[in-house]
This record gives structure tokens, C-alpha cells and sequence, in this order.
């Protein structure tokens, strides 16, 4: 086992992080939450005076919006810190010079992503410490909470955005853009993966579409076990769907990341 | 006749700069376009008939006729913002900044330039948008010609002063992504593109006040949808007037500091 290799690329994500961009990750992402919260806020207490309607009550199984707002928004904000950090690490690479090296190393590629997605989770996760103050700010509260249910939850969630990243990765080193490919992704994913309104609203073939989104199975589930107390065995076909995405994507992510590395290397110099 | 020619000048630079390839399509039309059928589900958890008895109109539609309006002028002066930051930093990276500092050129001719290159870029969405938003709601337009033809035209230059207003923001600072970050949301949220601006708390209003689109997107609603005159409008139109003449002032004068600055320190380069 390589584990050095996990080691060295945790260890170079918080020295990147601290010494390069102390602040602006952070910053940026804090305020992305505040904002979208705060316009459902908005929303909700002032323009709707606090009332939702009978079809949105039906449809999300609870008429708390802003913790239903609440739950959507930081699971989109863990998955978009994600998908950006995990995909962009071989571009990044590749920008600043050291992909040709990294390449002709020997090292795991598996244990690389790995590195990365539990460097990036932990920084996620102490940049949601601080979102904290903002569920007071918002009055949101959650009626039920189950440990052992949002430790799984969590981590099956983990593996299936690993899968989405390196798809990801793969399509951004393929075609050597950032920008366009995940912005895109980025605001398809907030409209139809049920962030801030049930997607039974959407036409259906579009909430089909959403369903093959690990997104959107992690959402619902971690509202099930935060806004309604449901068990996870109620919740047992979003668990084997979230588990069975995150094992396919990562299959098939690994499988053409070989090729794509290959491309990425002859055009290294153009 | 030199100013009108820098300001041509700039903007064909600029339109070079970001029309290069297909997938600028992909970020000035589609996104707005998922950006709009998102606010238009936001509203559906909720009671439509509180709103309609807030904003004084009967029908569902006319809510999503309401909040295209804002989001179309939202996103002109949005297009705005986005090119300002970009054009900032692609200034001071390909050395063009510290040219033009050492050319007898017009500086405000550049900003002017800058602005309304970024202005002609989102001109074709605002006429999809409209033809769109004509086929789709035609029945709940109420449109009083005079006073819409002069908020249209009020929109335009407004858009533009503001892209100069945020041009010579970002030459001040090297950290413009910052104020990108800081500038976007509240553009969006306060003003009421988003939202029904009347109807929004106090606090929310007192900061969207200080936009200029705030006032824009009030003469745009109110002389598309209410049929409301231009002499019943005229307070909004001189506030929208005097805010632009201030803002102009203001980029001038930011845009000289950020000149002596560069020049003190040699940071036109820099990025």
C-alpha cells in the first residue's frame, strides 16, 4: 500500500491552500450560502409571509422551508467544493507545470484522488463550522437527527461524488477548460436537483435525468433523516442507488482516466 | 472625433478578446436561460394570490412576466460586471494597461470602450428575451410605448456607465475577483430582480436603493406592465439621471487614483 502518496497529497492540498489562497475559497463559498439562503428567506417570511402552499407540503413531506432550503443548499455547496477541488487537481497540475512529473511517477492513481477528496472534505467541513451561525441567524431547526444515520449517509455520499469528480476531471483535462464545463454542470445541477424546490415540480423527463445525479438521491436522503426522522430502511432505494453510482462512475472514471491521461500527455506542450 | 474613435477601438479589442470561440454562447445564453426557469420554480412552493394582491395584478402569469423583466435588466448590468473584472485583469496580464497609460489616449475613451463592447454582447439575448417574453405573455403586457422606449434607453446607458463605474473599480485593486464575488449576489438580490422590491424588509431595500438598476427595473415594470405614463414616472427617471452623472464623476476620479497608483508603483502589470 502507497499510503505515502495519500500522505504527501493531503499534505500538499493544506500547504497549497494556506499559503496560496487563504481566504478567497473560503470567502466565496460562505457567501454563496448566505446569498441563496437569504433570498429564500427573503422569499418566504416577507414576500410569502411565512406560509407555503399545500402542493409544496405534499410534494417535500414537511412544511419547514428553510430547513428544507437549508439541507439542499449545504449539500450542494459540499458537492460543488468537491467536484471543483477533486476535478481540477490533474488540470491544476497540468497549469502550473507538474503534470508531465506526475505522470512519470509511479505513483497510485486511486490514492491521488482519495488524497484529495479527504483533504477537500475536511476543509469543507471546517468551512461549515462557521456556517453554524447562519442556521441560528435563519431560525432553522431540525426536528430529528440521527447520528449514525448522517455518518452514513455522509459517507456513502462521499464515494458517489468521488465517481462525479472523476468524470469530471476526466472531461475537463479532455477538453482543457475549467470554466465552462463546470459552471454548466454547476447551475444544471441547482435546477434540477431538487436544492430549492422538489423536483416533482420539473417535466419528468428532466427529474429523470436528475435521478442519475448522486446530487440528488443525497439531498433527499439527508432530508429524510434531518427534516422528517426517517429511517434509512424506509430510504433503502436512494441508499442502493447512491452506493450503486458512486461504484459505476468511479469504475468508469477510473477506466478512461487512463486514456485521457494519455491525450493530456501529447499535448502537453500545445 | 479621437474620442469616438478610441471608444471604437476598444470596443472591437474587447469583442475579439470574448467572442474567440462557440462556448461564450454557452455562458450568455444558456445560463441565464437555467438561471431564469430557476427563480420561476422558487416561487412555485408558494400561495401566488398573497403576491398578486401585493403587486396589484390578477393573473399567475403576470408573476413570471414580472420577474423576467427584472432578471433581462439584471442581467444586462450583470454582462457588465462579468466583462469589467475580466477585461481588468486581461489589461494589466497582456501589458495593454501600462501602453495605454503611456499613449496620449483618452483613459475615460477606454473605460467607455470596455463597456459598451460587453453591452453589444448581451444586445441579441435582450431581443431573444423580448420576443420571448411578447410570444409567451403578450396578454398581460400593458405597455405604455413612450415611457418603455425611454427606460430601454435609460437601461442601455445606465448598463454602460455602470460597466464604467466598475472598470475603474478594478483598476484600484488587484484583487478584483473579490469584488466580483462581492458585487454579484447583492446585484441580484437586492435590487429586486429577483424579488418584488416594494414587498422586500427595509434593510434589503436600503441597500438596493444605492442601485442604479433598482430604478431601472422599477421604470422598465411599471412602464411595460402598469402602463404608466412618463410623467408619472419622472422622480424615478431623474434619480436614474443623477445617479449616472455621480457614478461617471466617481469612475473618473477612481480611475486617475488608480493611475497615480500604477504609476507610483509600478503595478499595471502586475495581476
Amino acid at each position: 500500500m502507497n499510503i505515502y502518496v495519500f500522505k504527501a497529497n493531503v499534505y500538499k492540498y493544506f500547504i497549497t491552500l494556506y499559503r496560496a489562497y487563504p481566504r478567497s475559497f473560503f470567502i466565496s463559498s460562505i457567501l454563496t450560502i448566505t446569498y441563496t439562503l437569504l433570498y429564500s428567506y427573503i422569499l418566504y417570511e416577507y414576500i410569502f409571509e411565512g406560509e407555503v402552499n399545500s402542493s409544496f407540503i405534499g410534494e417535500a413531506g414537511t412544511s419547514n422551508y428553510m430547513g428544507y432550503i437549508l439541507v439542499g443548499v449545504l449539500v450542494y455547496s459540499f458537492t460543488v467544493s468537491t467536484l471543483l477541488n477533486v476535478s481540477r487537481s490533474l488540470i491544476t497540475e497540468k497549469r502550473i507545470g507538474t503534470l508531465e512529473s506526475v505522470m512519470l511517477a509511479p505513483y497510485n492513481r486511486g490514492l491521488y484522488f482519495l488524497a484529495y477528496m479527504v483533504a477537500q472534505t475536511i476543509h469543507t467541513f471546517g468551512e461549515l463550522v462557521f456556517a453554524i451561525p447562519i442556521l441560528i441567524v435563519f431560525k432553522v431547526k431540525f426536528a430529528y437527527f440521527d447520528l449514525l444515520s448522517f455518518i452514513i449517509v455522509l459517507s456513502i455520499s462521499l464515494i458517489a461524488f468521488l465517481g462525479l469528480s472523476l468524470l469530471l476531471a476526466n472531461l475537463m483535462l479532455y477538453t482543457r477548460d475549467t470554466y465552462i464545463s463546470q459552471n454548466t454542470l454547476f447551475t444544471v445541477m441547482f435546477l434540477i436537483c431538487g436544492i430549492n424546490f422538489p423536483i416533482t415540480y420539473l417535466p419528468s423527463f428532466v427529474s429523470k435525468i436528475s435521478y442519475l445525479i448522486p446530487l440528488t438521491h443525497s439531498i433527499k436522503l439527508f432530508r429524510g433523516i434531518l427534516l422528517k426522522g426517517e429511517s434509512l430502511m424506509i430510504q433503502m432505494d436512494s441508499v442502493v442507488a447512491l452506493i450503486l453510482q458512486g461504484i459505476i462512475y468511479s469504475m468508469i472514471g477510473f477506466l478512461t482516466l487512463k486514456k485521457v491521461e494519455k491525450i493530456a500527455l501529447e499535448k502537453i506542450g500545445g | 472625433m479621437n474620442f469616438v474613435r478610441l471608444v471604437w477601438a476598444n470596443v472591437i479589442a474587447q469583442h475579439k478578446n470574448y467572442f474567440f470561440n462557440k462556448s461564450i454562447y454557452l455562458s450568455l445564453f444558456i445560463w441565464p436561460v437555467i438561471g431564469f426557469i430557476n427563480i420561476y420554480y422558487s416561487y412555485k412552493p408558494f400561495n401566488n394570490t398573497v403576491l398578486l394582491r401585493k403587486i396589484g395584478l390578477q393573473h399567475d402569469g403576470e408573476i413570471y412576466l414580472y420577474l423576467l423583466i427584472g432578471f433581462v435588466a439584471m442581467r444586462f448590468f450583470y454582462t457588465l460586471i462579468q466583462s469589467a473584472w475580466q477585461s481588468s485583469y486581461l489589461l494589466r496580464m497582456s501589458g495593454t494597461l501600462e501602453l495605454i497609460y503611456m499613449s496620449p489616449s483618452n483613459r475615460m475613451g477606454m473605460l467607455i470602450g470596455n463597456s459598451i463592447a460587453s453591452l453589444f454582447g448581451s444586445v441579441w439575448m435582450f431581443i431573444i428575451f423580448s420576443v420571448g417574453m411578447i410570444a409567451f405573455y403578450r396578454d398581460f403586457l400593458n405597455v405604455n410605448i413612450l415611457s418603455a422606449i425611454f427606460s430601454i434607453i435609460l437601461l442601455c446607458i445606465l448598463a454602460v456607465i455602470w460597466g464604467v463605474f466598475l472598470n475603474s473599480l478594478f483598476l484600484l485593486s488587484r484583487d478584483s475577483g473579490f469584488l466580483f464575488t462581492i458585487f454579484q449576489e447583492p446585484t441580484e438580490m437586492f435590487t429586486g430582480a429577483k424579488l418584488p422590491f416594494m414587498h422586500m424588509p427595509m434593510w434589503a431595500k436600503a441597500i438596493g436603493y444605492l442601485f442604479p438598476l433598482t430604478y431601472v427595473i422599477i421604470v422598465l415594470r411599471k412602464s411595460l406592465m402598469y402602463n404608466t405614463g412618463i410623467s408619472n414616472l419622472l422622480q424615478e427617471y431623474v434619480i436614474c439621471i443623477l445617479i449616472g452623472v455621480i457614478l461617471m464623476i466617481v469612475s473618473y476620479l477612481m480611475m486617475r487614483a488608480g493611475e497615480k497608483n500604477a504609476i507610483k508603483n509600478g503595478t499595471a502589470t502586475l495581476f
